[in-house]
C-alpha cells in the first residue's frame, strides 16, 4: 500500500463532473437532513450515514478536477496525512466498527454519541478513503494496493452489516420500543439497516477490484 | 511534487500516523461522550422533539396545557387502555422508579395520552389509570388532535387489522420543572429504576 507514482489522470467531461458535484451536494443535503433524528428509524439513519460515508465521497472524489487534487498533493502536510492510504484505511475501519456496532461500547457512551457530529466524521473518513480510489491524483497507491485497501477497509463494515442482518435480538436498546418508519418492528428495522449497509459497501470493494483489473 | 511523495512514504511513518489518527479519533469520540455531549442522562436523547406541547383535554373535559405542570418534573407516555401488556408494564416500572424517589414523589407528575380516543372514553380511561399509583393525568381529544400531538412527540403507531391492537412507540419522556424536554426512556431502560430515579433527581435539583 505504499505510495508511488501512478498516473490516474482520468478526465471525465466537465458536464459529467458538474453533475457529479451537484449530486454529491444533493446527497450531503438529503443525508444531513436524514440524521437529524437518529432514533426515528435505524434504516433511515443508516441510509443517511451511508450517503455521507460512501455515496457523497465517491461522487465528490470523481468530480473534483485533477488540478484540485494536485494542489492538495503539493501540500506536504495534507499529502502526508489526508492522502495517506494507511491513515484512510485504519480510520475507516475504526469508524465502521465503533459507529456501526455501538454495542461494543458502554451504552451511555453510545447514547451520548448519537448527538455527536458523526455524519461529518463519516463524510471526512469516507472522502479520505475514496480519494485513494477515484481521485485524479498524480501520486497514490498502485492498483494492487488500492484493491487491497478497498477490500480490507470494507471488511469491518461487511461484518457489522452481516451481524445486524443475522442477530436474533435488537443490538441497540434505544430502538427496542420504537415503531420505526414504514411500520417496521425494531428487529426488521435492524435487519434492513444491515442490508442497506451491506449494499452500500459493495461499490467500494468493486471499485478497488476494477482499479486492479483496469488500471 | 516533493521528493518524499515521489519516493513513497516510509511504511513505518504511515503506520505510526495511522495509529495516532485512530487514537485521536477514539479519544475524541469518548471525550465527546463524557464531556461535551448534550445528553448526560441515563435515558436516550429525545431526538428532535423541540417544542413539546399537549394541547388536549383532561378526562373531565377541561383543556390541558403542559405549562400548568411547571414546577414539577413531568413524565409523559402515549398508550391506550386496552393495551395487553406494554402500557401497564411501563407504568408498573414507573411505579418502582417513583418509589425510589421517596418524599420527592410529590414533585413529579405523570401524564398518559391515549392513542385510542374513540375506545378510551373518559370513564374507561379513568378506571384504567386508577390502577396505577399515583394515577397519571389522563389526556384525550379528537382523533386529529391526538394524532397531531403524537406526531409532534415523534410517536408512531398503527392499528393491526387482524387483532385490532395498536402497535405504538413505547417511550416515557422526562420534562424538567421548567417544561423542557430532557430525555426519554424505552421500556427496557425503565428496568434500571435507580438510574431513571437519578435522572429525575438531577432535573429536580
Amino acid at each position: 500500500m505504499t505510495s508511488a507514482m501512478c498516473s490516474t489522470e482520468a478526465k471525465p467531461p466537465l458536464g459529467w463532473r458538474l453533475c457529479g458535484l451537484l449530486a454529491a451536494l444533493l446527497v450531503i443535503g438529503v443525508s444531513g437532513w436524514g440524521i437529524h433524528n437518529p432514533l426515528s428509524s435505524m434504516s433511515l439513519y443508516t441510509i443517511s450515514l451511508m450517503g455521507l460515508n460512501q455515496a457523497a465521497p465517491a461522487l465528490l472524489c470523481a468530480s473534483l478536477p485533477a488540478a484540485w487534487w494536485h494542489r492538495l498533493e503539493r501540500s506536504p502536510t495534507a499529502c502526508g496525512w489526508l492522502l495517506d492510504p494507511w491513515i484512510a484505511g485504519a480510520a475507516f475501519m475504526l469508524a465502521s466498527t465503533a459507529i456501526g456496532y455501538p454495542a461494543i461500547l458502554d451504552p451511555s457512551i453510545a447514547n451520548a454519541l448519537f448527538a455527536a457530529p458523526l455524519g461529518l466524521l463519516e463524510f471526512v473518513i469516507g472522502t479520505m478513503l475514496w480519494a485513494q480510489i477515484l481521485a485524479a491524483r498524480s501520486t497514490g497507491p498502485r492498483p494492487f494496493g488500492i484493491c487491497v485497501l478497498a477490500i480490507v477497509a470494507g471488511i469491518p463494515m461487511t461484518i457489522v452489516s452481516v451481524l445486524w442482518m443475522t442477530s436474533p435480538s435488537v443490538l441497540y436498546t434505544p430502538y427496542l420500543d420504537v415503531v420505526c418508519l414504514w411500520n417496521l418492528s425494531p428487529i426488521e428495522d435492524q435487519r434492513l439497516s444491515g442490508f442497506i449497509m451491506l449494499v452500500s459497501g459493495i461499490p467500494l470493494q468493486l471499485a478497488g477490484i476494477c482499479k486492479l483489473l483496469f488500471p | 511534487m516533493t521528493d518524499q511523495a515521489e519516493q513513497g512514504l516510509p511504511l513505518l511513518l504511515s503506520i505510526r500516523r495511522a495509529a495516532i489518527v485512530c487514537g485521536a479519533m477514539a479519544a475524541l469520540l469518548c471525550g465527546y461522550a463524557f464531556l461535551w455531549s448534550p445528553n448526560t442522562f441515563y435515558g436516550s436523547s429525545a431526538g428532535d422533539v423541540r417544542d413539546p406541547a399537549l394541547d388536549l383535554t383532561t378526562l373531565y373535559g377541561r383543556p390541558f396545557r403542559l405549562d400548568s405542570l411547571k414546577g414539577h418534573a413531568v413524565l409523559v407516555y402515549f398508550g391506550y387502555a386496552s393495551c395487553p401488556e406494554i402500557c401497564s408494564t411501563t407504568f408498573l416500572g414507573l411505579g418502582h422508579v417513583l418509589e425510589r424517589l421517596g418524599s420527592r414523589k410529590s414533585e413529579i407528575e405523570t401524564v398518559f395520552v391515549t392513542l385510542d380516543p374513540v375506545a378510551d372514553t373518559p370513564d374507561r380511561l379513568r378506571q384504567y389509570l386508577a390502577s396505577f399509583d399515583p394515577p397519571p393525568i389522563g389526556l384525550t381529544g379528537s382523533e386529529v388532535a391526538v394524532a397531531n400531538a403524537a406526531r409532534n412527540w415523534n410517536i408512531s403507531w398503527w392499528r393491526d387489522k387482524d387483532s385490532g391492537l395498536i402497535n405504538h412507540t413505547s417511550v416515557v419522556f422526562l420534562l424538567d420543572p421548567r417544561g423542557r424536554l430532557r430525555t426519554r426512556y424505552s421500556y427496557s431502560q425503565l428496568g434500571d429504576a435507580e438510574a431513571v430515579a437519578n435522572d429525575i433527581r438531577h432535573v429536580l435539583d
